[in-house]
């Protein structure tokens, strides 16, 4: 057949997709089916099998208070009260970074000389490592929520100050220009001719830091949270629960998913009226 | 009224290495009021760089511009500009980019919309108004822009090659709307471009442009209404002879140097 409709294509796209991921879930169980028998680190299975990273939920109880009976339910309530710790630490540093850097971008690109000024510092502070800067956090803040939300907005904050200054000066001049001609002033044009202009930069830079927002949160919950997906997920290796690990890593992927989409679907709606290439 | 004076301009960039460099040099010309002046000259004869000193982006180096008697500090919304480029807000529909310039003027809403959507019929807009401009053709863009431009009410009209990047036919069918605009609504019109026939078929008046200085200055006085038959005339084709002559003297005067050359270029073995 020559020319295919477009939801027929991708009908077909999605048959594919589902039939690699179940192949792929099969050669997973397979895999571990076979290594369990072999691999056995202190009791515990090397490769879990996709069955025994489900029954891992009911083993999550113990995260909602001590002497919680072991179910399926209290199981996945613990894990929803930890995903909802997280979620605040990653969105919360995510918005809080993203408004004061687009804020600072947008103060920044205002006037060339202020632009020159900070340049020397802005360039030093992509050199910092992130990673690295997670026990001074803690140190700052102690192990509280707010100290690893304001690590990530930190981090946040780096990369979306630099995108919106950078973006701001690639503003095509003939814009201005245009706007300057039907007499606008100075003032009208930064709010209604640079500001649009530069979304499309800032939502990329939004998406890239996303994308490392996750290893951001699990850094901070790793090494100083009381709760959160991070924390459980360490705490399962002091026991080895190598079955609760792996349900940790399989939910982290579903809602980096799940969160892709949604972001996906706004930046192309708030971008709409952008020339797709 | 819009009368314009161009008095002795000068214009001269500096660059970094090769120091400075004059893109105008002694241009005088008076302009009187609702006249169609076509600027012409080949790339880098400081075409645009006149009009953007018309329209205030640009300051003069020495030398001035008087507009009603007045000289030119900056822009302004008395002088509409078309811009080469598809200089529209993208983010912005299509009646929403005709707006801009009438919120500037804080116009109320309905009253802006109902003007922007007047432009918009002139132009042949009306049934886009709520298109983006992605989903314009080109030919459509550029009357976008022409409406954008209007609706604020300039006296004066400054064109930078707006029809360059689109094909022969649409641009003759601009030219022609552009030409019964302006009988209806006069306007002084700066008109730049590289095209000798848009030139001829457009304007009043043609000022050549060659390496910053202005070299010819020939009146136009074709009848109006121009129609296409106008383009295939014997008088047109004289008529574009000699502004392709002016030209064509123009680039002799480059100071390019074809000795040393092979008479004929070795064939290839």
């Amino acid at each position: 057949m020559l020319a295919t409709s477009r939801p027929h294509r991708q009908r077909r796209a999605l048959t594919y997709h589902i039939a690699s991921l179940v192949a792929l879930l099969a050669f997973w169980w397979l895999l571990s089916y076979y290594t369990n028998s072999a691999h056995i680190i202190h009791g515990a299975s090397a490769l879990p099998s996709p069955l025994s990273v489900l029954n891992a939920i009911a083993g999550l109880s113990v995260f909602l208070a001590p002497g919680t009976p072991t179910t399926l339910a209290h199981g996945l309530a613990a894990l929803w009260q930890n995903t909802l710790v997280s979620a605040e630490r990653l969105l919360g540093g995510v918005l809080l970074g993203a408004a004061i850097g687009i804020t600072a971008g947008l103060l920044l690109a205002w006037s060339k000389l202020v632009r020159l000024l900070v340049q020397g510092p802005v360039l030093l502070v992509r050199t910092i490592p992130l990673m690295a800067l997670v026990p001074l956090f803690l140190a700052w803040w102690g192990g509280t929520s707010f100290g690893i939300l304001a690590f990530i907005a930190f981090a946040v904050f780096s990369v979306v100050v630099i995108s919106t200054v950078e973006a701001a000066g690639n503003v095509p001049p003939e814009l201005v220009n245009l706007a300057r001609t039907l007499g606008a002033a100075r003032f009208r044009i930064y709010r209604t001719v640079i500001l649009p202009a530069i979304v499309p930069a800032v939502i990329g830079g939004l998406r890239v830091v996303i994308g490392i927002g996750w290893a951001l949160l699990l850094a901070g919950e790793y090494l100083g949270a009381q709760n959160g997906l991070g924390h459980v997920l360490i705490m399962a290796e002091d026991y080895l629960y190598t079955a609760r690990m792996a349900l940790i890593v399989v939910m982290i992927m579903v809602y980096t998913f799940v969160l892709d989409r949604l972001f996906t679907l706004a930046a192309d709606w708030i971008t709409r009226w952008m020339p797709k290439d | 009224m819009s009368e314009i004076t161009i008095e002795h301009l000068s214009v001269s960039f500096t660059r970094r290495r090769a120091g400075a460099f004059a893109a105008l040099q002694d241009v005088s010309a008076h302009i009187t009021p609702q006249t169609f002046v076509a600027i012409l000259g080949l790339s880098g004869s400081g075409k645009t760089t006149l009009l953007n000193v018309v329209a205030g982006l640009l300051q003069p180096t020495s030398g001035r511009v008087l507009l009603d008697g007045r000289p030119i500090t900056g822009p302004g919304s008395d002088r509409g500009v078309v811009f080469q480029q598809d200089a529209l807000f993208m983010w912005r529909s299509v009646v929403k980019n005709v707006e801009y310039g009438l919120e500037v003027k804080g116009m109320p809403r309905a009253q802006r919309r109902a003007l922007a959507e007047h432009w918009l019929t002139v132009v042949g807009l009306k049934d886009f108004a709520h298109f983006f401009p992605k989903e314009l053709s080109g030919g459509m863009k550029k009357r976008c822009q022409l409406a954008m431009v209007l609706a604020n009410e300039p006296t004066t009209l400054l064109m930078d090659e707006p029809y360059g990047a689109l094909d022969y036919v649409t641009k003759c069918q601009l030219q022609d709307e552009l030409l019964a605009l302006l009988h209806t609504t006069p306007k002084t019109t700066l008109f730049v471009t590289h095209d000798i026939e848009e030139a001829l078929y457009l304007s009043d008046r043609v000022l050549i442009l060659s390496r910053g200085r202005l070299i010819a200055d020939m009146p136009v006085t074709f009848d109006s209404p121009r129609t296409n038959d106008l383009r295939l005339s014997p008088e047109f084709a004289i008529a574009k002879q000699r502004l392709w002559r002016s030209l064509d003297g123009a680039t002799q005067q480059r100071p390019l140097s074809l000795t040393g050359l092979p008479a004929s270029i070795p064939e290839q073995p």
